[in-house]
C-alpha cells in the first residue's frame, strides 16, 4: 500500500496501520450495539461489507503485493454502520465494489482520497436505491431474521412509534430505530473516548462541528423545546459524523484552525440540509462537501512558512 | 505494528467490547419497561378497532412464509394472560396490479371475525374505498370465517341438489361486451337472462371487427375458427350451461391461467367469459339492462368520435355495437382525485361517471336489514330447471382456495362492486387459511 506523502500522521509517532486499527477498535462498540439491537443480520451486514471490501480492494489494487488493507476494512465497516437494518446484500456488494474502485483505481490509494469514501459511497447508494434503504423494522427484530438480506425489497415498520413516544433514556440507550451503527450515542462516545485515548484523532473539527450544530439548531428550533432538540442530537446520527467521519486524517485540513473552520462549515451545511430532508443525506453530503473544500481551507489557514515547508518536502 | 502493540490492541478491543455489551444490557434492562409500554400503546392504537385486548405480541410462526400475503401476525391476550385472538396484517393482490392492505382480527377459538381495518400504505392501492371497507366490515364482523358473498354450499347436504340464487338480481336481459378486440379481431360479449332472480339463459359469443367475418360460434362450426379440444361453439355452450347450473361465475373455478378444470369439455381460456358474466350480474343488480347498455355505449362512442355509430355503420345485424376502443386507451380509465389511474371502468360506470354514487345511491339491497351481517341465503331445493350436477365435482376448491363446503358465513357485499367485495373477502379468507394451518383447526 502506498501512503500519501503529506498525510498528517507522518508527523506523529503512530503508524498509519496503528491508527487504522485504533479506528477499527473504536467502531467495535457500534458494531456491538448493531448486533445487540438488530441481531444476526446486522452482524452479517458488517462482516460481508468488510470481507467484500477487502476482496474488491485486492482485485483492484495496482500494487503487485495483493495484501488485505485494514483501511478498506475499516471504511467498509463504517459504511455498513450507516445502513438500515433491512438492507439487501446486493447493495452491500455494489457499494463495496464502488468503494474499492474509487479508492484504488480512480484515486490510487486510501491516502490520496479527497473525500471520506464511506460517506461518499453511502450517498451514492442512497441515490441509487432510495426505496430500498428504508427498512427500519422496529418490532419485527428477530435476532435470527435474515430474510431482509436477500429480499432486496423495501420493508418498513407496520407499527412505528413516533420519536415523541420514546423515553429519552431509550434513545440514549439506542432504542430508537436508526441506521445500525448510529442508534446509540453512548456507544459512539465510548468509541470516541478510545480514539482520543489512543491519540489517533484531534478534537478540533469534532468540537467545532458539535458547537456549531448546538448553536444553530437551538437558535432555529428554539420554539420546539428542549426535548425535541435533545432528541435531534441523540437520534439523528450527528455524533457519528462528529466522532468518526470528520476527524478523518487524509480528507480534512491539516492544521487546527483549518479543522475548526471545516467543522463549522460542516455544521452549517448539516443544519441546512436537515431543514430540507432527513435521513443519511444531511449527515454525509456536508462531510463530502467539506472534504472537497479542505484543500482550500488548508491553504487559507496555513501561513507561508508552512506552505514553503511543504513545497520543500515535495521537492525532496 | 509490532507484536506487543497487536497484543495490547487486542486486549483493548476485548475490553471495549465487554464494556459495550455491559452498557447495552444494563441500558436495555433499565429501559425495557418504557419500551414495552410504548410498544403496547402503539399496538393498542393500531389494533383496538380490530380486536380489543390488553396485550399484543408479534409472533413468527413457522408456516408464515407459506402464506405470501400474510405480512405480520400478532397474538392478543386478555388481562389474565389468556390468548383471545389474532390480528393479522394481510396484503392481497387485486386487479390491475393493485393491492389491498388490511388488518383482520380473529378470535382464538371461535374463528370469529372481530374486525377489519384498512392500512392505506399501498403503492398501487386497489380501487376499494374506505366507505366500502367499512360497509363490508360491518357485514362481516361477528361472523365465522371463511366468508363468501354469494356462493353457497352446493355440496348438497340434504342430498336434494339444493342451489342458491344470487341476492339482488333483477329480472331481464343483461349484456356486456369487451371494449377491445382480441388478436383475431373478435369482440367477446356475454348475455344473460334473469327470471325470478335466477340466471336462466347465458350466451357467450363474439363478433368480429371486420363485418365480413362470421361470428365466432358460426366460424367455429364452419371450421374457420378452431381451438384445441372440442370446437369453440360447444365449449361456449358447455360453459354457459355450467353457469346456469351454478349461478355464480366464481364457482366456475377459473385458475390463474384463465382455464378451468371442473367444466367437462371446456379447455379454452374462460377469463373473458367470467369477467363479462360478472359485469352482466352487476348490471342486473343495478337493473341496467341490455338496451340501456347499448344505448350508453353508442353515446360514449358518439362523444368520443363525434360520429353517430348507426350512421357510421357500427351496428351489426343483431344490434350490437361493433367498435374497439384500442385507439382510445384512456377512455375507461378510473382516476383518483389527483388524476392517477387506479382502475378501469365498465360501460355502466363510465355512463354514470360516478361509480361511488351508483353503488350507494341507487342500490338499496339489504340496507334495511336489522342485522346486516346475517346474509339471508335463499336456498331452493331441487328447483325445476335449476339443478346442479352435470360435470361438477362438488369438492373443488373455488373460493380463495377453500372448498365451498368450508364457507361458514355469507354477506351481501357491496352491490355492483363484486370484484372489490371479493378483494376484501380474499384478505379475510387468507387469514382463515393461515390460522387453520397454524392452529390445526381441522384436526
Amino acid at each position: 500500500m502506498t501512503y500519501g506523502k503529506f498525510a498528517p500522521f507522518i508527523h506523529t509517532a503512530k503508524t498509519s496501520a496503528f491508527m487504522e486499527a485504533s479506528l477499527f477498535i473504536a467502531l467495535l462498540p457500534l458494531v456491538a450495539c448493531a448486533v445487540f439491537k438488530y441481531g444476526l443480520r446486522a452482524l452479517i451486514l458488517v462482516l460481508s461489507s468488510a470481507v467484500l471490501s477487502a476482496l474488491w480492494s485486492m482485485l483492484f489494487v495496482k500494487s503487485a503485493s495483493r495484501k488485505i488493507s485494514i483501511q478498506s476494512v475499516t471504511g467498509a465497516v463504517m459504511f455498513a454502520l450507516m445502513l438500515p437494518p433491512d438492507t439487501s446484500l446486493v447493495i452491500v456488494a455494489v457499494a463495496t465494489a464502488l468503494m474499492a474502485f474509487f479508492t484504488e483505481i480512480v484515486f490510487g490509494g486510501t491516502a490520496f482520497m479527497p473525500v471520506t469514501i464511506p460517506a461518499a459511497v453511502r450517498v451514492m447508494v442512497e441515490l441509487m436505491w432510495p426505496n430500498h434503504l428504508t427498512g427500519f423494522n422496529e418490532n419485527g427484530n428477530l435476532f435470527f431474521s435474515l430474510k431482509p438480506l436477500v429480499t432486496f425489497a423495501q420493508t418498513s415498520s407496520e407499527v412505528t412509534s413516533s420519536v415523541a413516544d420514546y423515553h429519552i433514556a431509550e434513545i440514549i440507550a439506542g432504542g430508537y430505530p436508526s441506521f445500525i451503527g448510529l442508534s446509540s450515542v453512548l456507544m459512539m462516545l465510548i468509541g470516541f473516548v478510545y480514539l482520543l485515548h489512543s491519540r489517533t484523532v484531534r478534537l478540533s473539527s469534532s468540537l467545532s462541528y458539535i458547537i456549531t450544530l448546538i448553536l444553530l439548531r437551538t437558535t432555529f428550533h428554539f420554539k420546539d423545546g428542549f426535548r425535541a432538540n435533545l432528541v435531534f442530537f441523540l437520534a439523528s446520527g450527528v455524533f457519528f459524523v462528529a466522532f468518526y467521519l470528520l476527524p478523518s486524517r487524509s480528507t480534512m485540513p491539516k492544521n487546527s484552525m483549518g479543522q475548526i473552520i471545516a467543522g463549522v462549515i460542516c455544521g452549517i451545511l448539516t443544519i441546512g440540509a436537515f431543514e430540507i430532508t432527513l435521513g443519511i443525506l444531511p449527515l454525509c453530503v456536508p462531510v463530502v462537501a467539506v472534504n472537497l473544500l479542505s484543500g482550500i481551507i488548508d491553504y487559507l489557514t496555513s501561513d507561508a512558512s508552512q506552505r514553503h515547508e511543504r513545497l520543500k518536502e515535495e521537492a525532496q | 505494528m509490532n507484536s506487543s502493540q497487536i497484543k495490547k490492541m487486542t486486549i483493548e478491543a476485548c475490553v471495549l467490547l465487554l464494556i459495550s455489551f455491559a452498557i447495552l444490557f444494563v441500558g436495555n434492562a433499565m429501559t425495557s419497561t418504557q419500551s414495552d409500554t410504548r410498544v403496547q400503546n402503539g399496538y393498542s392504537e393500531m389494533f383496538s378497532d380490530v380486536l380489543e385486548a390488553d396485550r399484543y405480541r408479534e409472533i413468527f410462526p413457522d408456516n408464515l412464509s407459506d402464506y405470501e400475503g400474510i405480512n405480520h401476525v400478532y397474538q392478543a391476550f386478555d388481562a389474565t394472560g389468556e390468548p383471545v385472538g389474532f390480528v393479522l396484517d394481510v396484503s392481497v393482490e387485486a386487479a390491475g396490479n393493485t393491492s389491498l392492505h388490511l388488518l383482520t382480527g380473529v378470535t382464538y377459538d371461535g374463528a370469529e371475525l372481530t374486525g377489519i381495518k384498512h392500512i392505506a400504505d399501498e403503492t398501487n392501492p386497489a380501487p376499494v374505498s374506505e366507505d366500502e371497507i367499512v360497509r363490508l366490515a360491518s357485514q362481516a364482523t361477528g361472523n365465522q370465517i371463511p366468508i363468501s358473498y354469494a356462493a353457497s354450499n352446493n355440496s348438497d347436504d340434504d342430498g336434494d341438489g339444493s342451489v342458491t340464487m344470487i341476492s339482488g338480481l333483477h329480472d331481464g336481459i343483461y349484456y356486456a361486451q369487451k371494449l377491445n378486440m382480441d388478436s383475431n379481431g373478435y369482440i367477446d360479449y356475454v348475455q344473460i337472462e334473469v327470471n325470478g332472480g335466477f340466471i336462466t339463459r347465458v350466451n357467450w359469443d363474439a363478433f368480429n371487427i371486420d363485418r365480413t367475418t362470421k361470428g365466432r360460434i358460426e366460424a367455429s362450426l364452419s371450421g374457420a375458427f378452431s381451438v384445441s379440444g372440442d370446437n369453440w361453439a360447444n365449449q361456449s355452450y358447455n360453459l354457459c350451461h355450467a353457469l346456469i347450473n351454478c349461478q355464480d361465475p366464481s364457482r366456475l373455478a377459473m385458475k390463474s391461467d384463465g382455464t378451468t378444470d371442473i367444466v367437462a369439455g371446456v379447455t379454452i381460456e374462460i377469463r373473458d367469459f367470467v369477467e363479462l358474466a360478472y359485469e352482466c350480474i352487476d348490471n342486473s343488480i343495478c337493473n341496467y339492462n341490455q338496451e340501456t347498455y347499448i344505448e350508453d355505449l353508442k353515446t360514449i362512442i358518439f362523444e368520443l368520435t363525434g360520429t353517430d355509430p348507426e350512421a357510421a355503420g357500427l351496428i351489426n345485424d343483431e344490434g350490437y355495437v361493433v367498435f374497439s376502443f384500442d385507439d382510445y386507451p384512456s377512455v375507461f380509465e378510473q382516476l383518483d382525485e389527483e388524476g392517477n389511474v387506479i382502475g378501469s371502468l365498465n360501460v355502466r360506470q363510465k355512463a354514470t361517471e360516478d361509480l361511488a354514487d351508483v353503488d350507494f345511491a341507487t342500490i338499496q339491497v339489504d340496507e334495511d336489514q336489522s342485522n346486516p351481517s346475517a346474509y339471508s341465503v335463499t336456498v331452493i331445493g331441487a328447483e325445476d330447471g335449476v339443478s346442479i350436477g352435470g360435470g361438477y365435482d362438488v369438492t373443488f376448491e373455488n373460493i380463495d382456495g377453500l372448498p365451498a363446503s368450508e364457507i361458514r358465513s355469507y354477506i351481501p357485499g357491496i352491490p355492483g362492486a363484486r370484484q372489490r367485495t371479493r378483494c376484501v373477502l380474499s384478505a379475510i379468507n387468507l387469514s382463515y387459511r393461515f390460522l387453520k394451518d397454524y392452529l390445526d383447526w381441522m384436526a
